[in-house]
Protein backbone atom coordinates (compact mmCIF):
# COMPACT_ATOMS: atom_id res chain seq x y z
CA UNK A 1 0.00 0.00 0.00
CA UNK A 2 1.25 3.23 -0.77
CA UNK A 3 -0.60 6.97 -0.24
CA UNK A 4 -0.87 8.87 -2.99
CA UNK A 5 0.77 12.13 -1.55
CA UNK A 6 -0.71 15.36 -1.92
CA UNK A 7 0.00 18.59 -0.30
CA UNK A 8 -2.18 20.99 1.27
CA UNK A 9 -1.94 24.83 0.66
CA UNK A 10 -3.58 27.23 3.03
CA UNK A 11 -4.54 30.40 1.17
CA UNK A 12 -5.55 34.12 2.54
CA UNK A 13 -7.31 36.16 -0.05
CA UNK A 14 -6.87 39.58 0.97
CA UNK A 15 -9.36 42.30 -0.87
CA UNK A 16 -7.85 46.00 -1.51
CA UNK A 17 -8.33 48.52 1.68
CA UNK A 18 -11.91 50.86 1.35
CA UNK A 19 -10.58 53.97 0.34
CA UNK A 20 -13.72 55.30 1.62
CA UNK A 21 -13.55 53.80 5.10
CA UNK A 22 -14.13 56.32 7.71
CA UNK A 23 -11.28 56.74 10.16
CA UNK A 24 -9.30 55.61 7.25
CA UNK A 25 -5.98 57.96 8.69
CA UNK A 26 -6.56 56.65 12.37
CA UNK A 27 -7.07 52.62 11.85
CA UNK A 28 -3.86 52.62 10.11
CA UNK A 29 -2.30 54.83 13.20
CA UNK A 30 -2.46 50.68 15.43
CA UNK A 31 -1.55 47.28 13.77
CA UNK A 32 -5.20 45.75 14.67
CA UNK A 33 -6.49 48.92 13.44
CA UNK A 34 -4.82 47.85 9.83
CA UNK A 35 -5.59 44.37 10.56
CA UNK A 36 -8.99 44.98 10.42
CA UNK A 37 -8.48 47.46 7.37
CA UNK A 38 -7.39 44.73 5.85
CA UNK A 39 -9.27 41.87 6.62
CA UNK A 40 -12.67 43.16 5.69
CA UNK A 41 -15.49 40.84 4.30
CA UNK A 42 -15.03 41.14 0.59
CA UNK A 43 -17.80 43.09 -1.35
CA UNK A 44 -18.46 40.25 -4.06
CA UNK A 45 -19.48 36.54 -3.46
CA UNK A 46 -16.31 34.10 -3.71
CA UNK A 47 -17.52 30.57 -3.63
CA UNK A 48 -14.96 27.88 -3.93
CA UNK A 49 -15.43 26.95 -7.55
CA UNK A 50 -14.23 30.47 -8.20
CA UNK A 51 -11.30 30.26 -6.63
CA UNK A 52 -10.61 26.94 -8.62
CA UNK A 53 -11.32 28.34 -11.85
CA UNK A 54 -9.49 31.37 -11.14
CA UNK A 55 -6.28 29.16 -10.37
CA UNK A 56 -6.56 26.84 -13.19
CA UNK A 57 -6.60 30.06 -15.63
CA UNK A 58 -3.69 31.57 -13.98
CA UNK A 59 -1.95 27.98 -14.61
CA UNK A 60 -2.90 28.23 -18.02
CA UNK A 61 -2.05 31.71 -18.98
CA UNK A 62 1.41 31.32 -17.10
CA UNK A 63 2.51 28.00 -17.38
CA UNK A 64 0.46 26.93 -20.50
CA UNK A 65 -0.85 23.56 -21.24
CA UNK A 66 2.07 22.19 -19.20
CA UNK A 67 1.20 24.22 -16.29
CA UNK A 68 -2.31 23.17 -16.42
CA UNK A 69 -1.73 19.56 -17.33
CA UNK A 70 0.70 18.99 -14.09
CA UNK A 71 -1.14 21.12 -12.16
CA UNK A 72 -4.45 21.02 -12.75
CA UNK A 73 -4.91 17.39 -11.91
CA UNK A 74 -6.10 17.12 -8.32
CA UNK A 75 -6.48 20.34 -7.85
CA UNK A 76 -9.65 20.84 -5.39
CA UNK A 77 -10.97 23.68 -2.55
CA UNK A 78 -11.63 21.82 0.19
CA UNK A 79 -12.44 24.09 2.71
CA UNK A 80 -13.27 28.08 2.19
CA UNK A 81 -14.74 30.75 4.34
CA UNK A 82 -15.90 33.67 2.53
CA UNK A 83 -15.70 35.85 6.06
CA UNK A 84 -12.41 35.23 7.14
CA UNK A 85 -10.98 34.58 3.36
CA UNK A 86 -9.06 31.44 4.16
CA UNK A 87 -9.02 28.22 2.59
CA UNK A 88 -7.60 25.14 1.94
CA UNK A 89 -6.81 23.61 -1.65
CA UNK A 90 -5.35 20.26 -2.45
CA UNK A 91 -2.65 20.07 -5.31
CA UNK A 92 -0.57 17.43 -6.04
CA UNK A 93 3.14 17.41 -4.41
CA UNK A 94 5.12 17.39 -7.72
CA UNK A 95 3.33 20.56 -8.78
CA UNK A 96 2.74 22.48 -5.82
CA UNK A 97 5.62 25.28 -6.21
CA UNK A 98 4.13 25.68 -9.60
CA UNK A 99 0.49 25.99 -8.43
CA UNK A 100 1.75 28.45 -5.79
CA UNK A 101 3.34 30.46 -8.23
CA UNK A 102 0.30 30.74 -9.96
CA UNK A 103 -1.74 31.31 -7.19
CA UNK A 104 0.91 34.52 -6.72
CA UNK A 105 0.12 35.64 -10.36
CA UNK A 106 -3.56 35.81 -9.59
CA UNK A 107 -4.66 39.29 -9.75
CA UNK A 108 -8.68 39.20 -9.95
CA UNK A 109 -11.31 37.25 -9.12
CA UNK A 110 -14.33 37.92 -10.87
CA UNK A 111 -13.24 41.08 -12.09
CA UNK A 112 -12.56 42.06 -8.87
CA UNK A 113 -9.06 42.85 -7.57
CA UNK A 114 -7.48 40.55 -4.78
CA UNK A 115 -4.26 39.51 -3.68
CA UNK A 116 -4.02 35.55 -2.74
CA UNK A 117 -1.28 35.12 -0.61
CA UNK A 118 -0.26 31.27 0.18
CA UNK A 119 0.11 30.78 4.22
CA UNK A 120 1.60 27.61 4.84
CA UNK A 121 2.10 24.36 2.95
CA UNK A 122 1.21 21.02 4.25
CA UNK A 123 1.34 17.55 3.77
CA UNK A 124 -1.52 16.57 5.97
CA UNK A 125 -5.07 17.98 6.20
CA UNK A 126 -4.60 17.66 9.62
CA UNK A 127 -2.17 20.74 9.89
CA UNK A 128 -3.26 22.36 7.50
CA UNK A 129 -6.55 23.19 9.31
CA UNK A 130 -4.71 23.68 12.84
CA UNK A 131 -2.71 26.84 11.12
CA UNK A 132 -6.33 28.00 9.84
CA UNK A 133 -7.75 27.38 12.88
CA UNK A 134 -4.91 29.00 14.52
CA UNK A 135 -4.71 31.95 12.45
CA UNK A 136 -8.64 32.50 11.92
CA UNK A 137 -8.42 32.65 16.09
CA UNK A 138 -5.52 35.16 16.13
CA UNK A 139 -6.88 37.36 13.88
CA UNK A 140 -10.24 37.42 15.89
CA UNK A 141 -8.66 38.02 19.35
CA UNK A 142 -6.54 41.01 17.66
CA UNK A 143 -9.92 42.30 15.87
CA UNK A 144 -12.06 42.22 19.08
CA UNK A 145 -9.40 44.26 20.64
CA UNK A 146 -10.22 47.13 18.43
CA UNK A 147 -13.04 49.00 17.88
CA UNK A 148 -13.22 49.69 14.16
CA UNK A 149 -12.96 45.21 14.25
CA UNK A 150 -15.72 45.14 16.52
CA UNK A 151 -18.35 43.84 13.61
CA UNK A 152 -15.72 41.14 12.78
CA UNK A 153 -15.29 39.74 16.00
CA UNK A 154 -15.75 36.03 16.42
CA UNK A 155 -16.26 35.77 12.72
CA UNK A 156 -13.27 32.69 13.52
CA UNK A 157 -14.88 31.22 15.60
CA UNK A 158 -17.08 29.23 13.19
CA UNK A 159 -15.72 25.67 13.36
CA UNK A 160 -14.10 24.02 10.39
CA UNK A 161 -15.38 21.10 8.75
CA UNK A 162 -13.28 19.80 6.27
CA UNK A 163 -14.51 16.26 4.24
CA UNK A 164 -11.67 13.71 4.92
CA UNK A 165 -11.27 11.80 1.67
CA UNK A 166 -9.96 8.25 0.99
CA UNK A 167 -6.59 8.86 0.45
CA UNK A 168 -5.10 5.34 1.44
CA UNK A 169 -5.46 4.04 -2.62
CA UNK A 170 -2.98 2.29 -3.71
CA UNK B 1 13.90 39.03 9.18
CA UNK B 2 12.36 39.96 6.17
CA UNK B 3 13.29 42.79 4.06
CA UNK B 4 11.81 44.55 0.99
CA UNK B 5 14.07 47.55 0.31
CA UNK B 6 12.08 48.88 -2.35
CA UNK B 7 8.69 50.77 -1.28
CA UNK B 8 8.63 53.77 -3.85
CA UNK B 9 8.38 57.29 -2.40
CA UNK B 10 5.76 59.09 -3.72
CA UNK B 11 7.53 61.74 -5.62
CA UNK B 12 10.73 61.89 -8.11
CA UNK B 13 12.06 65.03 -7.02
CA UNK B 14 12.39 67.22 -4.45
CA UNK B 15 8.77 68.68 -3.77
CA UNK B 16 6.67 67.25 -0.89
CA UNK B 17 4.06 64.71 -1.22
CA UNK B 18 0.59 65.40 -0.96
CA UNK B 19 -1.91 63.88 2.47
CA UNK B 20 -3.35 61.15 -0.33
CA UNK B 21 0.01 60.04 -1.59
CA UNK B 22 1.20 59.83 2.71
CA UNK B 23 -2.21 57.96 2.71
CA UNK B 24 -1.37 55.19 0.14
CA UNK B 25 1.97 54.75 1.22
CA UNK B 26 0.80 54.07 4.68
CA UNK B 27 -1.62 51.82 3.34
CA UNK B 28 0.98 49.79 1.11
CA UNK B 29 3.44 49.70 4.54
CA UNK B 30 0.07 48.23 6.72
CA UNK B 31 -0.18 45.63 4.09
CA UNK B 32 3.70 44.88 4.06
CA UNK B 33 3.14 44.76 7.53
CA UNK B 34 0.31 42.21 7.26
CA UNK B 35 2.67 39.97 5.03
CA UNK B 36 5.29 39.99 7.78
CA UNK B 37 7.75 42.16 6.50
CA UNK B 38 10.05 43.43 9.27
CA UNK B 39 12.66 45.82 7.29
CA UNK B 40 11.13 48.54 5.18
CA UNK B 41 13.47 50.82 3.05
CA UNK B 42 11.87 53.73 1.50
CA UNK B 43 13.33 54.42 -2.02
CA UNK B 44 13.36 57.75 -3.43
CA UNK B 45 14.25 57.26 -7.56
CA UNK B 46 15.94 60.44 -8.74
CA UNK B 47 16.84 60.97 -12.38
CA UNK B 48 20.10 62.01 -13.69
CA UNK B 49 19.13 65.30 -14.61
CA UNK B 50 17.86 66.29 -11.64
CA UNK B 51 19.72 68.92 -9.65
CA UNK B 52 20.60 68.33 -6.24
CA UNK B 53 19.89 71.08 -3.85
CA UNK B 54 22.56 72.45 -1.52
CA UNK B 55 21.22 71.84 1.90
CA UNK B 56 19.48 68.73 3.01
CA UNK B 57 19.53 66.14 -0.08
CA UNK B 58 17.26 63.82 1.68
CA UNK B 59 13.46 64.43 0.56
CA UNK B 60 12.25 60.90 2.84
CA UNK B 61 10.98 62.34 6.11
CA UNK B 62 9.97 59.70 8.50
CA UNK B 63 8.15 61.43 10.52
CA UNK B 64 5.35 61.28 8.39
CA UNK B 65 5.08 57.40 8.51
CA UNK B 66 5.90 57.59 12.22
CA UNK B 67 3.23 55.29 13.46
CA UNK B 68 5.16 52.59 11.17
CA UNK B 69 8.55 53.00 13.26
CA UNK B 70 7.34 50.82 15.82
CA UNK B 71 5.97 48.14 13.86
CA UNK B 72 8.67 47.95 10.84
CA UNK B 73 12.09 48.68 10.56
CA UNK B 74 12.25 51.54 8.35
CA UNK B 75 15.24 52.67 6.18
CA UNK B 76 15.84 55.67 3.44
CA UNK B 77 17.29 54.67 0.46
CA UNK B 78 18.21 56.49 -3.05
CA UNK B 79 18.15 55.16 -6.54
CA UNK B 80 20.13 56.82 -9.33
CA UNK B 81 19.18 56.42 -12.44
CA UNK B 82 22.38 56.64 -14.40
CA UNK B 83 22.03 56.96 -18.85
CA UNK B 84 25.71 58.54 -19.40
CA UNK B 85 28.81 57.19 -17.76
CA UNK B 86 30.44 60.34 -17.20
CA UNK B 87 27.85 62.33 -14.89
CA UNK B 88 27.54 60.45 -12.24
CA UNK B 89 28.97 63.00 -9.82
CA UNK B 90 25.78 63.05 -7.59
CA UNK B 91 26.49 59.93 -6.14
CA UNK B 92 29.41 61.60 -4.09
CA UNK B 93 26.97 64.30 -2.64
CA UNK B 94 24.38 61.23 -2.13
CA UNK B 95 26.40 58.97 0.06
CA UNK B 96 26.30 60.27 3.59
CA UNK B 97 22.45 60.95 3.59
CA UNK B 98 20.81 57.55 2.92
CA UNK B 99 20.93 54.31 4.57
CA UNK B 100 21.11 52.62 1.10
CA UNK B 101 22.69 53.86 -2.52
CA UNK B 102 21.75 52.15 -5.85
CA UNK B 103 21.81 52.89 -9.49
CA UNK B 104 19.33 52.07 -12.59
CA UNK B 105 22.26 51.26 -15.35
CA UNK B 106 20.97 52.19 -18.54
CA UNK B 107 23.64 50.80 -20.46
CA UNK B 108 25.84 48.60 -20.63
CA UNK B 109 28.93 50.89 -19.96
CA UNK B 110 26.68 52.30 -17.11
CA UNK B 111 26.65 48.55 -15.84
CA UNK B 112 30.10 47.95 -16.20
CA UNK B 113 30.84 51.44 -14.30
CA UNK B 114 27.94 50.19 -11.63
CA UNK B 115 29.83 46.71 -11.45
CA UNK B 116 33.04 47.64 -10.79
CA UNK B 117 33.85 51.35 -9.44
CA UNK B 118 31.08 53.20 -7.47
CA UNK B 119 30.48 53.31 -4.14
CA UNK B 120 27.06 51.56 -3.95
CA UNK B 121 24.68 48.80 -1.94
CA UNK B 122 22.67 47.81 -5.11
CA UNK B 123 22.16 47.54 -8.91
CA UNK B 124 18.20 47.72 -9.64
CA UNK B 125 17.50 46.82 -13.25
CA UNK B 126 14.61 46.66 -14.98
CA UNK B 127 13.91 43.31 -15.29
CA UNK B 128 10.31 44.06 -16.67
CA UNK B 129 11.17 45.64 -19.72
CA UNK B 130 13.45 43.99 -21.97
CA UNK B 131 16.57 44.61 -21.16
CA UNK B 132 19.42 47.14 -23.74
CA UNK B 133 22.19 44.29 -23.35
CA UNK B 134 23.05 41.01 -22.45
CA UNK B 135 24.03 39.83 -18.74
CA UNK B 136 27.48 38.64 -19.15
CA UNK B 137 28.67 36.40 -16.30
CA UNK B 138 32.24 38.59 -15.95
CA UNK B 139 30.34 41.91 -15.06
CA UNK B 140 27.74 40.67 -13.37
CA UNK B 141 30.37 38.92 -11.20
CA UNK B 142 32.79 41.81 -10.62
CA UNK B 143 29.82 43.66 -8.70
CA UNK B 144 29.28 40.47 -6.90
CA UNK B 145 32.72 39.75 -5.69
CA UNK B 146 32.53 43.12 -4.35
CA UNK B 147 29.67 42.92 -2.11
CA UNK B 148 27.59 44.85 -4.40
CA UNK B 149 23.71 42.94 -5.06
CA UNK B 150 21.53 42.72 -7.69
CA UNK B 151 17.83 43.73 -7.09
CA UNK B 152 14.87 42.09 -8.76
CA UNK B 153 11.85 44.11 -8.47
CA UNK B 154 8.86 41.63 -9.26
CA UNK B 155 6.02 44.42 -8.34
CA UNK B 156 5.60 45.75 -11.91
CA UNK B 157 5.30 42.21 -13.59
CA UNK B 158 1.96 41.04 -11.57
CA UNK B 159 0.06 43.06 -13.45
CA UNK B 160 1.49 42.80 -17.09
CA UNK B 161 1.59 39.81 -19.22
CA UNK B 162 4.41 41.65 -21.28
CA UNK B 163 6.38 42.44 -18.68
CA UNK B 164 5.87 39.02 -16.81
CA UNK B 165 7.15 37.36 -20.03
CA UNK B 166 10.32 39.70 -19.99
CA UNK B 167 10.69 39.06 -16.30
CA UNK B 168 10.75 35.79 -16.30
CA UNK B 169 13.16 35.77 -19.16
CA UNK B 170 15.41 38.28 -17.39
CA UNK B 171 15.69 36.79 -14.36
CA UNK B 172 16.77 33.56 -15.59
CA UNK B 173 19.30 35.13 -17.41
CA UNK B 174 20.18 37.34 -14.36
CA UNK B 175 20.59 33.51 -12.40
CA UNK B 176 22.77 32.35 -15.05
CA UNK B 177 25.00 35.06 -15.27
CA UNK B 178 25.29 35.52 -11.43
CA UNK B 179 25.82 31.93 -10.81
CA UNK B 180 23.38 31.95 -8.41
CA UNK B 181 24.86 34.26 -5.74
CA UNK B 182 24.15 38.06 -4.95
CA UNK B 183 20.45 38.58 -5.83
CA UNK B 184 18.19 40.78 -3.54
CA UNK B 185 14.25 40.20 -4.17
CA UNK B 186 12.32 43.82 -3.46
CA UNK B 187 8.96 44.27 -4.40
CA UNK B 188 9.38 48.32 -6.25
CA UNK B 189 5.87 48.85 -6.73
CA UNK B 190 3.29 51.25 -5.17
CA UNK B 191 -0.22 49.44 -6.21
CA UNK B 192 -0.49 47.93 -3.34
CA UNK B 193 -2.09 45.05 -4.83
CA UNK B 194 1.07 44.00 -6.22
CA UNK B 195 2.46 43.14 -2.79
CA UNK B 196 3.14 39.57 -2.28
CA UNK B 197 4.38 37.69 1.19
CA UNK B 198 7.81 36.61 0.81
CA UNK B 199 6.98 32.91 0.53
CA UNK B 200 4.87 33.27 -2.95
CA UNK B 201 8.27 35.89 -4.27
CA UNK B 202 10.56 33.14 -3.01
CA UNK B 203 8.73 30.94 -4.65
CA UNK B 204 8.26 32.11 -7.92
CA UNK B 205 12.42 31.96 -7.90
CA UNK B 206 12.44 28.64 -7.03
CA UNK B 207 9.90 28.00 -10.19
CA UNK B 208 12.40 30.30 -11.53
CA UNK B 209 15.25 27.67 -11.35
CA UNK B 210 17.06 28.77 -8.03
CA UNK B 211 17.24 26.39 -5.16
CA UNK B 212 15.11 27.12 -2.23
CA UNK B 213 17.68 28.28 0.33
CA UNK B 214 19.11 30.98 -2.20
CA UNK B 215 15.95 31.62 -2.97
CA UNK B 216 15.12 32.31 0.87
CA UNK B 217 18.06 34.50 1.18
CA UNK B 218 17.20 37.16 -1.46
CA UNK B 219 14.67 38.39 1.67
CA UNK B 220 16.47 37.73 4.36
CA UNK B 221 20.12 37.86 4.17
CA UNK B 222 21.75 39.33 1.18
CA UNK B 223 19.33 42.59 2.11
CA UNK B 224 20.75 42.40 5.53
CA UNK B 225 23.93 42.29 3.81
CA UNK B 226 23.18 45.47 1.71
CA UNK B 227 22.23 47.31 5.03
CA UNK B 228 25.14 46.13 7.17
CA UNK B 229 26.80 48.06 4.14
CA UNK B 230 24.86 51.16 4.06
CA UNK B 231 25.43 51.24 7.63
CA UNK B 232 29.38 50.69 7.68
CA UNK B 233 29.23 53.25 5.52
CA UNK B 234 27.65 55.77 7.53
CA UNK B 235 28.52 54.80 11.17
CA UNK B 236 31.53 52.97 10.75
CA UNK B 237 35.61 53.67 11.68
CA UNK B 238 37.44 52.67 7.79
CA UNK B 239 34.46 50.91 6.60
CA UNK B 240 34.87 48.07 9.05
CA UNK B 241 34.18 48.01 12.23
CA UNK B 242 31.14 49.40 14.03
CA UNK B 243 30.85 48.86 18.02
CA UNK B 244 27.26 47.95 19.45
CA UNK B 245 24.47 45.33 20.35
CA UNK B 246 22.32 45.40 17.13
CA UNK B 247 23.60 47.14 14.59
CA UNK B 248 21.16 46.97 11.89
CA UNK B 249 18.32 48.19 14.46
CA UNK B 250 20.16 50.34 16.89
CA UNK B 251 17.84 53.06 16.84
CA UNK B 252 14.57 52.29 17.46
CA UNK B 253 13.03 49.51 19.17
CA UNK B 254 10.57 47.28 16.70
CA UNK B 255 8.21 45.35 18.18
CA UNK B 256 8.92 41.47 18.61
CA UNK B 257 12.13 40.20 20.58
CA UNK B 258 15.01 41.78 19.49
CA UNK B 259 17.88 39.64 17.54
CA UNK B 260 20.92 38.57 19.93
CA UNK B 261 23.92 40.66 20.39
CA UNK B 262 26.21 40.34 17.37
CA UNK B 263 28.92 42.57 15.86
CA UNK B 264 29.47 43.95 12.84
CA UNK B 265 33.15 42.02 13.14
CA UNK B 266 31.00 38.54 13.14
CA UNK B 267 29.28 39.17 9.65
CA UNK B 268 32.36 39.78 7.84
Amino acid sequence: MVRIKNRYVVFNVIYPIDETAESLEAALKTKSGSLSLIHQPPAIAITPKVVVQAIRQSLQTNFGDYGNGVGGGVLTVKYFSEKSSLGIIKVSRESTRLVCAAIMLITRLQASPVTIRVLRVSGSVKKAEEMLIKRGKGLSIILSKNSVGQSLDSLFDQDVHIEKDSDEEQ
Amino acid sequence: MICDLNVPWPRTDYSSPTGSEILSLKKQLAILEELGYTHIALNFTLDQGVKLPSGNVNPIDLKLVQEFQSRLKIFTRVTLIIDDVSSHQGLSKLNTSFDLISVIPRSEKALQLAASNLEIDLISLPFHQRLPFYLKHKTVCSATDRGVLFEINYGDMISDDLKRRNFFGNVKGLIRASRKRGMVLSSGTSDPLSLRGSFDAVNLLVVLGLDYSRAQATVTEQPTKALLNGRLRLKSHKQAVVMGTDILNDSENIGHKRRKVETIVDRI
